[in-house]
């Protein structure tokens, strides 16, 4: 008769956290989802924490097979981390999702981090609720790098996630789409955490973010290559606690 | 530049970085990769000095520190970041990691510049993924110990120390 493994009469929530401590060891946790199923239940969370989808990650990760398999699997409610790679040249646009693709993309309902690069949100309204919708409840932390849209269009998206606490925006040139002027936020979100700002060149859209969310109230602040960095230091000068600075930025040139 | 090398001018774009409206400022944050990479005397300067500009405008009560920021580039470790879910880690050889900690004590001058704008304490937080995260961490205590052996923090109210902050993926 086969003997049982002591560890596998551990309680659930003492293997819970002796797995945690792998959180970093991917093989150690796919080793521990073959040994029995409680050790599969504690393991299989930090395994599928983070999802990357985009071209440049190879094969596997490319859109939408990337989402296929784990969500046969059930497992993209498990998701926390999600980063999307749109390209320069194929940016993350409604044109990506057909009704499968989108049923699947809903089912990623606990992301708290989402990261998109080239998000070309004009291709997204009027019904962007539609594609972002189940992001809403839990997003905490918004990174847009390359975002394609007006002032007001980037900060409708922005506006989107009503527990928004952190705000990361990359490579946001000058030069401006056609702006909606009747287009305001749905929520003003709480953005008390961090606002990191890299290669944002457009001031009035800090201007209309300011006005639009009835002042900002961060609390940590790391800015590289911005315009209007005094107005956003004036804006949190009740709420600021940490500032990061860059010696070589190219604004103290 | 605007800044020249012996500090003497000063650039009009300087005054982005006026602080005194922040009463709550507690803590300014560097990138190690800013003052580490500091190749000559020059460049040593002129970072120094828009450093103490900027420390001269703070006049927030609650502030009380200046933290140094660490990424796993950092260190010799680790060589691409290509790999979403795991670089590659390499082994280090003795004479690696001593030239590593003399590399991360040059930096200490830039310290003892800055240090002059005001009092304050310095915290070198490894904000850094995981398995490298012991590495660094030993790294930046030799390098502190050795300073603090040969005077380097001599004057300093007190002594640097290392904090880590592990981060879930390298990226």
């Amino acid at each position: 008769m086969a003997r049982t493994s002591p560890a596998t009469k551990l309680p659930l929530e003492v293997v819970e956290k002796i797995i945690a401590n792998l959180h970093y060891d991917i093989y150690s946790l796919l080793a521990c989802t073959l040994t029995c199923y409680p050790w599969y239940i504690a393991a299989v969370p930090h395994l599928h924490h983070n999802l990357f989808i985009g071209d440049s990650w190879g094969p596997k990760c490319r859109w939408p097979n990337r989402l296929r398999p784990i969500h046969r699997l059930g497992l993209l409610p498990l998701v926390k981390t999600l980063w999307v790679r749109g390209t320069h040249g194929h940016a993350f646009s409604q044109t990506w999702f057909n009704s499968h693709i989108l049923h699947q993309f809903s089912a990623l309902s606990n992301v708290q981090r989402l990261m998109i690069d080239h998000l070309d949100i004009p291709s997204f309204m009027p019904r962007i609720q539609q594609y972002f919708g189940h992001f809403l409840p839990t997003v905490q932390e918004l990174c847009l790098t390359n975002p394609n849209g007006s002032h007001r269009q980037i900060i409708y998206f922005i506006g989107l996630f009503q527990h928004l606490e952190d705000l990361n925006l990359i490579y946001i040139e000058s030069g401006e789409l056609t702006n909606d002027l009747a287009l305001f936020p749905f929520f003003t979100p709480p953005l008390r955490g961090w606002l990191k700002l890299t290669c944002v060149r457009r001031v009035e859209l800090l201007k209309d973010m300011i006005d639009l969310f009835g002042g900002l109230r961060f609390r940590w602040m790391d800015l590289f290559d911005v315009d209007g960095r005094p107005l956003l230091l004036g804006a949190c000068a009740n709420t600021l606690e940490i500032l990061r600075l860059y010696p070589a930025d190219p604004r103290c040139e | 530049m605007h800044i020249s090398a012996n500090g003497s001018t000063v650039s009009s774009s300087l005054q982005d970085f006026d602080l005194s409206r922040n009463k709550s400022l507690r803590a300014l944050q560097i990138m190690a990769s800013s003052i580490c990479h500091l190749s000559s005397n020059d460049s040593l300067d002129a970072t120094s000095n828009f450093l103490n500009h900027t420390l001269s405008t703070v006049t927030s009560p609650e502030f009380y520190q200046v933290i140094v920021i660490y990424f796993w580039s950092d260190f010799f470790v680790t060589e691409s970041w290509e790999n979403p879910d795991r670089p590659p880690l390499r082994e280090i050889s003795r004479a690696e990691r001593a030239q590593e900690v003399l590399r991360h004590r040059r930096m200490f001058e830039a310290f003892r510049r800055i240090h002059k704008a005001r009092g304050f304490r310095f915290q070198l937080c490894a904000n850094i993924w995981d398995p490298v995260g012991e590495y660094s961490v030993g790294i930046l205590k030799d390098a502190i110990a050795e300073e603090t052996a040969n005077g380097g923090f001599d004057g300093f109210s007190s002594i640097p120390f290392v904090t880590y902050e592990p981060r879930n993926s390298h990226l």
